[in-house]
């Protein structure tokens, strides 16, 4: 009987004792209250209901456009306003007061307007009891006014409440000034505790927001950066792994979704482009950490715009992709991507791949470009956006590591890339020149050393390191032993003086690369030659790639690979190299003197020795614009951004210096040699030397006293040799020619 | 209550006392409300809106039945019961030739979304009546101009309309200002239904010339945007298309109408008539009988006009508006036209092109032609307009073809015409001279084999839309190599060649046209009898003042041969036709300027002689001054500059230079250094005084130098014959110029 008696006795305290095990995790969220929350529509209202623990914790409120109305110039996918940390705070009267603590914008707070505001009051609703002890805040004028949870009215009719795992969204039609927009607002729970922050190193390129610290009543903005990152830990479970140095899956992996409305051709190259980067944080530690997905039609309450990353598509003519990302100022942790892409990049990656790698791949001037190649172009675009979408900012220098004979070696290209990183705008290969063999993905960029070392060290956890300072001395002292390798070389875009950190560019010497760049355009110059009009009786297709070789933009800007090619052989002179020591001090070195020289000579030859065979499809009726007035606007262009280059220089002239007076040699060389050697300048060259002091005039009329003295001395020089030139040749027409040019010089002089 | 009343009341009118006529849709004016009973199936379609003036009061600035506002494209959409949305339809996006799987992804952001709602009065299962009141009275985004009070209401077969006093700035304007004067003007506004599918759209083609409108289509994944121009034409398709596929002419459906204003003096109805007529044989070409027929207005328009889809509109003057087209953005298919004339373009007709051809003997000698000539004239100038209304651009190039001696050949004219077409720059055969015994008609231009061509390529009917497409190309290759089918796309972009050296020509040879044009004009300057005792009362007074000056007789002959220095012509290259700019060759331009040596530099004594000019009041050298100083004026200040291209167009075969120019000039206007009359002397000094403006504008530049070598030349000449004997007052003269070089080549 005893026994039976415990039998009983037993089974209940055992029952008892397993539900006792059990309750907490059926209790999670909802008994007590710790992590429930939802939006609902209740006829009119709207209501937020809340577990009381919520009360003090802080939210993410994103807004952003689901759709537009025909005629609105916004597109679908655009943010709507800042990021605002949101907090509820109760009051004693009972009320809830809704505080808006922080924004967060796009470049992670480092361009936010005006100084950070201390928290403050943005709305306050009634509290009421709601099932199970939950709070309930009548939401509904706070949502619907047009200036609440959004800017722009809201048709209440239209309004859906979703809910989603980890937000609610909220999305209607409101009225805006240009138009009807769809707007989706995202309310989700930010982490209870902030993310270990991470200081900014500037040999590693990560987006920066300015530390922000924020109490209840007060704000406050620290002198340092910290960089943007999302938060990646192991699983508490994997900690000891991780330490080890095996790889772990992180607690929480980076979810890119695809937009549904992406054509279906190309969601292959999209997750291929995303899931690449896994061999990044491989390096740093993790396993599967980025993940692309694609939504399932089965789920009906799925919608991109709750998404936290994702790659929007927009049929637009927009040839571009960007990618952004919404950092919390206070830790660094990015909350929310987007990448955006036009429809109409497909065509830029056509044109240009064609204009720069044709010549190596010339089957796509008789065939086009086939659809598996082109969505492997797209892939290397998307890839570097979801490297921004990551924290990368460009490494512009990336690609000046790669020596520029190396650029046509196959061989070499397969093991190494046409550049370090991902995150450079080395589109093509350009250098590569026909019959070099090179294979066609050498003449593309891939994810690679830099990138792969950026992502660990911004990414890598020290758990073992106890405070920020610390932290810092170990990562600091990492970068200058990776800095000593091939290939870690960071050059930020900002590095405006130094020719390695250029955009569009390949090799480490641009003089070279470019020169076969030129070779390359005259290349497809000359097959283009053999293109048919188009049925309608037009050139427009041949318009298309020869606007991508040159073209005149808006305000006579010259635009296209030509002009890259000109400008970024322009950078070289009167340059300086950027560079980092071990305390990340900056130190600036001067481009070599023959770099400068060759430059300049490489400009002679290219630019000013006018570049005939630009305008050749001139002639032929093929692009209706005048040869004369066309090369006067890439003459001017090139003069307007050479000639500043002299306040840059050094004045005096000393060994291994490229001084003004080395400068102005070249500039006598490649302007003026035709005339300082006594012969009459074609029509061109005539117009160039006019532009010449036409340009001049405008640069010292918008610089200081400085410029003035220097290119009055140039000019002064310039007359004298002219002068003697004039001495030798009495031949009437040259001599007109130098008087007239005398005339102006000493207009100028005076 | 008293709503509910009202509801009643407003119900009983609309029963008793619609407008509707047996039309698609009926409407009803009430109270001043304006309530449109639509059926379902005309729901969501679209409706083009074109607004028009319906009559102005002494008000010069603008006329009636101009447009105001642009033509935009609206549709009603119920989406909710007891409203209807009004939506403005985007086209921008060509439905047609987007990919199905494009278009999906395309509607996220082109969301149709109602710019207003229109309350429903009552709706069945059929039918709904809306109250569209609000639409009608309110500025944007229909009109530009606030409604005051309704005038009228109706609706016919395919639109409903209605008129309705609109506040508009008493002087018109481009841009409305604040502080605008207000005046108010009764405005009809169309509502035209258009097709529910739209019409086969036809692609423009750079070698023929229509005007068109244009969308963007997603053609699939992998294509960018790209962007389809179709062209601007009306919808013609033939009552038996069987017939019409085997060859046969064919009547069409819907011949293309063009009423004739009843304010038509009655004597020029049937140049009317005949300008609209005329392109009954184009369209005989492309296979249609009686295609285009001109009419008078039924009289049971009353009123209303809004009604006509086409309509020429006889105006006092003409205020910039001559044709105003309104088409479907989807398709290019014209929906209305008008044409306005006004009887004033004939008087600058008379003066500047009957002068300048053999009709002046036929005006001023045999009288009996005038009006015969007047009617021609009509029948140009609106024939050109009716041909921008059936969707073709001007034709530059039309008789630029045409050898000079078969301008003056009746036979060939009777055969070919003056000019391939109707569009071209020509009103009148300015070559021919009376001698030629050219007959009347044949001075002036027809539809011609250009215009045909044109049609025929534009207007041709296919049936299924595979065989367009192979139709047209082997069209093309039939027609497109004949010089006469010659079509030329001028850029208007400011960076764009200029290419006008033939551009307007009339034959072959610039130089021997504007000396038969030029022989013509001097006729007409040996009669004394245009202006009688010494009193103007004809306006020839005026035209002889003028006729120097740019914008005078004279000047305008010489202007085509003044365009061949360093000049750019247009010819159509290689099997595919396609316009190529050549440079104008080294002996047409020497040519050139021995005409201007020969007619205008060497003293025009005939002018001296000119009992006209005597008449006129005028002394004859400033009649000649004036001439001799607009063409050294654009010598100087356009011609040499062009140089430059034409060498870099010429490459490598042999060009004219600017120096080789230079000397020539120099030699028609110095030539005889030691000898010259008054008027030659004035010449040489306006010659130095735009060489030393030339100078001064451009400093620097090739033409500079070339100048100052020019200028040192004739300084040597002038030293040289002021070591000859020479007259007191010749002397005087040429120490005069060499002083004036001497001081040019100084302030240098």
């Amino acid at each position: 009987m005893n026994v039976l008696r415990f039998r009983v006795m037993g089974r209940k305290t055992l029952f008892s004792f397993l539900f006792l095990l059990v309750l907490p995790f059926f209790s999670e969220g909802k008994g007590k209250g710790k992590a429930y929350f939802r939006i609902y529509r209740e006829g009119d209202k709207v209501i937020w209901e809340l577990s009381e623990a919520l009360i003090g914790r802080e939210w993410l409120l994103v807004n952003q456009l689901a759709a537009v109305g025909s005629g609105c110039t916004a597109q679908a996918g655009d943010m709507v306003g800042e990021l605002q940390v949101l907090q509820l705070r109760e009051r004693e009267n009972g009320q809830m007061a809704l505080m808006q603590k922080a924004s967060i914008s796009k470049n992670a707070g480092s361009n936010m307007i005006g100084p950070p505001k201390p928290p403050f009051e943005i709305a306050s609703f009634s509290k009421e009891r709601g099932r199970k002890g939950n709070v309930c805040l009548d939401i509904t004028s706070w949502v619907v006014c047009d200036t609440g949870v959004v800017n722009g009215k809201l048709q209440m009719s239209t309004l859906k409440a979703i809910s989603h795992p980890d937000c609610q969204e909220l999305v209607g039609w409101r009225e805006k000034r240009d138009g009807n927009v769809r707007v989706s607002s995202c309310l989700l729970l930010m982490d209870e505790e902030l993310m270990r922050l991470r200081h900014e190193d500037q040999r590693v390129g990560y987006f920066r927001s300015k530390h922000l610290v924020c109490g209840d009543t007060m704000v406050r903005e620290d002198d340092f950066y910290c960089i943007s990152r999302w938060r990646l830990e192991p699983r508490p479970e994997d900690m000891k792994k991780y330490r080890k140095g095996i790889l772990v899956k992180p607690r929480q992996p980076i979810v890119f979704y695809i937009d549904p409305l992406t054509p279906r051709k190309w969601i292959p190259y999209i997750e291929v482009a995303i899931n690449n980067w896994n061999s990044a944080f491989e390096q740093a530690g993790f396993r599967n950490a980025i993940q692309a997905r694609v939504a399932s039609p089965a789920d009906s309450t799925w919608t991109l715009e709750s998404c936290r990353a994702a790659i929007v598509y927009r049929p637009t003519t927009e040839e571009n992709a960007f990618g952004e990302r919404y950092a919390d100022p206070r830790s660094g942790q990015i909350y929310h991507a987007r990448i955006m892409w036009g429809h109409s990049l497909v065509e830029w990656l056509k044109g240009n791949y064609l204009v720069q790698a044709g010549p190596s791949d010339p089957e796509i001037f008789s065939k086009g470009i086939s659809d598996e190649w082109l969505g492997q172009l797209l892939s290397v675009i998307i890839s570097h956006e979801v490297g921004h979408t990551l924290g990368l900012t460009h490494n512009m220098g990336a690609s000046s590591v790669v020596p520029v004979e190396k650029l046509r070696d196959n061989e070499w290209l397969t093991r190494n890339g046409i550049s370090t990183s991902i995150m450079d705008y080395s589109r093509f290969n350009y250098v590569a020149q026909p019959g070099d063999g090179v294979d066609r993905l050498n003449l593309i960029p891939r994810i690679n050393l830099y990138d792969r070392w950026a992502i660990e060290w911004g990414y890598r956890l020290f758990p073992e390191i106890k405070t920020l300072e610390e932290e810092r001395a170990h990562v600091s002292a990492w970068v200058g032993e990776e800095q000593k390798k091939w290939g870690q070389w960071y050059g930020a875009q900002s590095n405006v003086s130094d020719p390695r950190s250029q955009s569009e560019d390949v090799g480490d010497d641009l003089v070279v690369a470019n020169t076969y760049g030129m070779e390359n355009l005259k290349w497809v110059l000359a097959r283009m030659d053999q293109w048919e009009p188009d049925q309608d009786g037009s050139y427009t297709t041949y318009r298309g790639i020869y606007d991508r070789i040159v073209s005149i933009g808006e305000r006579n800007v010259p635009l296209g690979q030509y002009h890259y090619y000109m400008k970024q052989v322009i950078n070289i002179v009167g340059g300086c190299y950027w560079d980092y020591d071990e305390k990340e001090q900056l130190v600036k070195t001067l481009v070599e003197p023959d770099y400068q020289h060759r430059a300049m000579m490489f400009l002679g030859k290219y630019v000013f020795t006018a570049p005939e065979w630009l305008v050749s499809p001139m002639c032929a009726g093929k692009i209706e614009n005048d040869p004369i007035q066309f090369m006067e606007v890439i003459h001017t262009g090139a003069l307007a951004w050479l000639l500043p280059k002299a306040g840059s220089l050094p004045v005096k002239d000393s060994v291994g210096v490229y001084a003004l007076n080395d400068f102005f040699e070249d500039l006598h060389r490649v302007v003026w040699q035709d005339v300082l050697d006594g012969k009459m300048p074609g029509i061109y060259r005539q117009n160039l030397q006019r532009l010449f002091f036409q340009r001049v005039s405008a640069y010292c009329s918008s610089t200081g006293p400085q410029g003035v003295r220097l290119y009055k001395q140039y000019v002064g020089d310039l007359k004298k040799r002219v002068e003697q030139a004039l001495a030798k040749n009495n031949e009437e027409y040259f001599g007109i020619y130098c008087r007239d040019l005398i005339r102006t010089m000493n207009k100028f002089l005076k | 209550m008293y709503q509910k009343i009202f509801c009643i009341l407003l119900l009983i009118q609309v029963i008793w006392s619609h407008d509707g006529c047996a039309s698609t849709f009926r409407v009803y004016p009430s109270e001043g409300r304006c309530l449109l009973d639509i059926s379902r199936t005309e729901l969501a379609r679209a409706f083009l809106v074109v607004s028009r003036l319906d009559s102005v009061r002494e008000n010069r600035t603008y006329q009636p039945g101009s447009r105001l506002g642009k033509e935009i494209v609206v549709s009603f959409k119920q989406e909710r019961a007891g409203e209807v949305g009004v939506f403005l339809p985007d086209f921008r996006i060509g439905e047609k030739e987007t990919s199905p799987e494009m278009k999906k992804l395309v509607a996220r952001n082109q969301v149709e979304m109602p710019f207003m709602i229109c309350p429903v009065q009552r709706e069945d299962q059929e039918k709904l009546l809306i109250d569209i009141t609000e639409l009608i009275m309110r500025e944007e985004p229909l009109f530009n101009a606030p409604g005051k009070r309704v005038v009228r209401f109706h609706a016919e077969d395919g639109f409903f309309a209605c008129t309705v006093m609109r506040e508009l700035p008493v002087v018109r304007r481009q841009w409305k200002r604040a502080d605008d004067e207000l005046t108010e003007m009764p405005v009809t506004t169309t509502f035209f239904l258009l097709p529910e599918t739209p019409r086969e759209g036809r692609v423009r083609d750079r070698r023929i010339g229509f005007s068109s409108v244009s969308y963007d289509y997603f053609k699939d994944e992998c294509t960018g945007i790209r962007t389809r121009h179709v062209i601007r034409r009306w919808a013609l398709e033939p009552k038996d298309v069987e017939a019409y596929l085997t060859g046969k002419l064919t009547e069409p459906q819907e011949p293309i109408v063009f009423y004739l204003d009843p304010k038509i003096p009655e004597r020029w109805k049937p140049y009317f008539v005949r300008a609209v007529e005329d392109w009954q044989r184009a369209f005989e070409v492309a296979g249609f009988r009686n295609a285009i027929v001109a009419r008078d207005i039924p009289e049971e328009t009353g009123q209303s006009l809004v009604s006509l889809r086409g309509l020429i509109l006889y105006q006092d003057s003409l205020q910039n508006e001559e044709v105003d087209v309104n088409v479907d953005p989807r398709s290019g298919q014209i929906i209305q036209a008008r044409v306005h004339w006004a009887p004033g373009v004939l008087d600058s007709l008379k003066y500047e092109w009957i002068t300048r051809s053999a009709l002046w003997q036929k005006v001023f000698d045999l009288k009996t032609e005038a009006e015969e000539i007047e009617g021609h004239l009509i029948r140009v100038t609106l024939g050109q307009r009716i041909g921008q209304a059936l969707g073709l651009l001007p034709n530059k190039l039309a008789s630029a073809w045409i050898l000079d001696k078969e301008l003056r050949d009746n036979d060939w004219l009777s055969e070919n015409g003056m000019s391939s077409s109707i569009m071209g720059d020509h009103f009148v055969n300015t070559v021919a001279q009376p001698e030629d015994r050219v007959a009347t008609e044949n001075l002036f231009p027809v539809v011609g084999s250009y215009d045909c061509w044109a049609i025929n390529w534009g207007y041709r009917y296919w049936g299924e839309e595979g065989e367009a497409v192979e139709g047209l190309q082997a069209l093309l290759r039939r027609n497109l190599n004949k010089p006469e089918h010659t079509w030329y796309y001028s850029s208007d972009s400011p960076t764009a060649i200029e290419a006008m050296a033939n551009l307007g020509t009339l034959g072959r040879d610039p130089v021997a046209g504007a000396s038969c044009a030029l022989a013509n004009v001097k006729q007409v300057f040996r009669r004394a009898d245009l202006i009688r005792n010494g009193r103007d009362t004809t306006g020839w007074g005026i035209w002889v003042r003028r006729a120097g000056g740019k914008d005078g007789v004279l000047y305008s002959i010489v202007l085509l041969v003044l365009q061949q220095f360093g000049g750019i012509e247009i010819c159509p290259e290689g099997e595919s036709c396609i316009a190529k700019p050549n440079p104008v060759g080294r002996e047409e331009q020497k040519e050139a300027l021995a005409f201007l040596s020969r007619e205008i530099f060497t003293t025009p004594y005939w002018l001296v002689l000119s009992p006209l000019v005597k008449k006129a009041g005028l002394a004859p050298s400033e009649v000649i001054a004036a001439w001799q100083n607009a063409v050294l004026e654009y010598l100087f200040e356009k011609g040499m500059s062009r140089f430059a291209l034409n060498q870099v167009m010429s490459g490598t075969t042999a060009f004219y230079t600017l120096d080789e120019f230079l000397d020539d000039l120099y030699r028609a206007v110095w030539s005889e250094a030691g000898k010259a009359d008054v008027y030659r002397e004035a010449l040489q000094m306006k010659y130095l005084e735009c060489v030393e403006k030339a100078l001064r504008r451009n400093p620097g530049r090739g033409e500079s130098v070339a100048l100052q070598v020019h200028l040192n030349k004739l300084y040597v000449v002038m030293e040289q014959a002021l070591g000859m004997s020479l007259s007191r007052e010749r002397r005087k003269s040429l120490v005069h110029c060499k002083n004036k070089i001497e001081d040019v080549i100084k302030n240098l």
